[in-house]
């Protein structure tokens, strides 16, 4: 699947390189010095900021509401996308709904739920579970919908009833496709995440960024960031690698 | 333009009233939900009701309160910092992802880093943009910009990557040069997949702009948005967050109609 030949490698740190270039010029050329961290210091700031333990403090804190968030919109998103993909009549009246819901900026939304619940986690934890469940719900629906029609019937042969179907036919059936819905969830999930933290601040990851701005310590802002998008990126590649190790026998790529 | 096979469909009049009924379907549903819920909670600065918000709506479009831009000229800013960003992530999205998906030496270089970079949280950047490029137009279309940027690329280089090799020897065995090969082959026959990153794009500029907006509230709806909730004027915030539901969902309906119109030849055009 992943073959690292030597080209790869020497092409793929050159890409690294020619960033890195630019990266500097538009120090130097684009912005003022000042506003802008060259290379290395934005490296070594985003490093300082990972053996930080105030970092991983905060990131806790937001952990925490990311994970209630994405558990609820999986909980609640898979069943619903399951059976709208085995009724067209679910599908009928729930469709428009997400292809209406699909464009609004779910992490604005915090603010309504700030105004209803106060500015709590509860308020975030269902800003998150909002923004992840569209994806979930298609998803599961897409999967759901194409499962083959033998499998149903051989469920049904032995007597199997609606619910036990959608348990052991459907749902495995529907996995892979659920399974790269909830990756696509997890980026949006935390988009909404930092998102809901910058807008309404309290604390968490977004806000401890955000103390760095008002401050103005211009390199600690580019390092969070950067150390955020390291574990952004980490989450997405072992979520990836998680699901390779639990489910061997899916082929296709998640 | 529909093949001549295909006659079952409705009568043109009654299939205009069903689309219709269709896209009005979820606002009225939404519309009863929300005036359902403002009559039931009875919290007037937590859900306001319909009626206060369509007043609060035309004040705002009117303009000039609490030392706001008008809704109007609001609407048009954000509309246009949308249109920017989407642009230029549609055009370097398509060349960049054509190029990861035909150009082998430039995926190896570069798509390392566009795995890198598509799952990262953008908005996390987005203080060091502002820092980089201060609060104006420039640094709300840069975010915009980064949300489309990568589904265009990654959906891009995958449909291009997946055009059968058939339809390039055909095209070559007429004459057909690597510019043609191009314009008139891959892109084309990438098309469906290049437009389903499209329209995942062109929602990440309209969240990517209205975010910018919000969190350094300088101008536009995302700053109405802010504006009125630090007064506590909830009719206001749901002024905002109906208008941008209204962009997003005619862009996003634009944008449909146009793939279909696109893609009439092609199974997914349907």
């Amino acid at each position: 699947m992943l073959t690292l030949d030597r080209r790869q490698v020497v092409l793929g740190l050159l890409g690294v390189a020619v960033l890195g270039v630019i990266w500097q010029l538009a120090t130097t050329h684009v912005t003022r010095m000042t506003t802008f961290p060259n290379t290395l210091e934005a490296g070594g700031a985003a490093l300082a900021q990972l053996v930080d333990p105030e970092f991983w403090r905060q990131l806790r804190v937001s952990g925490f509401r990311w994970a209630c968030g994405l558990g609820l919109a999986v909980g609640i998103g898979v069943p619903i996308g399951l059976v709208m993909g085995r009724h067209r009549r679910v599908h009928a009246v729930v469709d428009p709904l997400l292809t209406a819901m699909y464009p609004i900026p779910k992490a604005s939304l915090i603010l309504l739920f700030v105004l209803l619940w106060g500015a709590g986690n509860g308020a975030r934890i269902v800003a998150i579970a909002t923004g992840a469940i569209i994806p979930v719900i298609v998803s599961s629906y897409h999967g759901a919908a194409g499962v083959e029609e033998r499998l149903l019937w051989s469920g049904r042969s032995l007597g199997w009833r609606a619910g036990r179907s959608m348990l052991s036919v459907v749902f495995p059936a529907a996995l892979p496709q659920i399974l790269n819905g909830i990756r696509i969830a997890i980026s949006i999930s935390i988009f909404v995440l930092v998102g809901s933290e910058l807008l309404v601040r309290g604390s968490g990851i977004g806000n401890y960024l955000f103390n760095f701005y008002d401050v103005g310590q211009n390199s600690k802002v580019w390092g969070t960031a950067l150390a955020l998008a390291i574990v952004g990126w980490l989450l997405d590649s072992a979520y990836v690698a998680v699901v390779r190790l639990a489910t061997p026998w899916m082929d296709g790529q998640v | 333009m529909r093949p001549p096979g295909a006659t079952s469909q409705p009568r043109l009049p009654a299939r205009i009233a069903r689309g219709i009924a269709k896209l009005l379907y979820p606002f009225v549903v939404l519309g009863v939900a929300w005036w359902g819920l403002a009559g039931w909670l009875d919290r007037p600065f937590a859900v306001p009701t319909p009626g206060d918000t369509w007043d609060r709506a035309i004040d705002l479009w009117r303009g000039d309160i609490f030392g706001m831009a008008s809704l109007r000229k609001s609407l048009l800013l954000t509309v246009t910092r949308i249109a920017l960003a989407f642009a230029l992530a549609a055009t370097t999205g398509v060349i960049v992802g054509s190029a990861l998906g035909r150009v082998r030496w430039f995926r190896q270089m570069f798509g390392p880093l566009v795995v890198f970079g598509f799952p990262i949280p953008k908005l996390a950047i987005y203080p060091g943009i502002v820092i980089a490029l201060g609060l104006g137009m420039s640094s709300k279309v840069v975010l915009g910009y980064l949300e489309a940027f990568f589904p265009i690329v990654l959906a891009t280089s995958a449909a291009t990557s997946q055009v059968p090799e058939k339809l390039l020897w055909s095209a070559r065995s007429v004459g057909y040069g690597r510019v043609g090969l191009v314009t008139g082959v891959v892109l084309p026959a990438a098309a469906p997949g290049i437009l389903t990153g499209l329209r995942v794009g062109l929602v990440g500029a309209i969240i990517g702009v209205f975010l910018g907006e919000m969190i350094f509230p300088s101008s536009g709806v995302g700053a109405i948005m802010v504006g009125s909730y630090r007064t506590i004027d909830a009719p206001g915030v749901y002024v905002a967050v109906a208008s941008i539901s209204v962009i997003g969902f005619v862009a996003d309906q634009l944008f449909l109609s146009g793939r279909r119109r696109l893609l009439h030849w092609s199974p997914e055009g349907a």
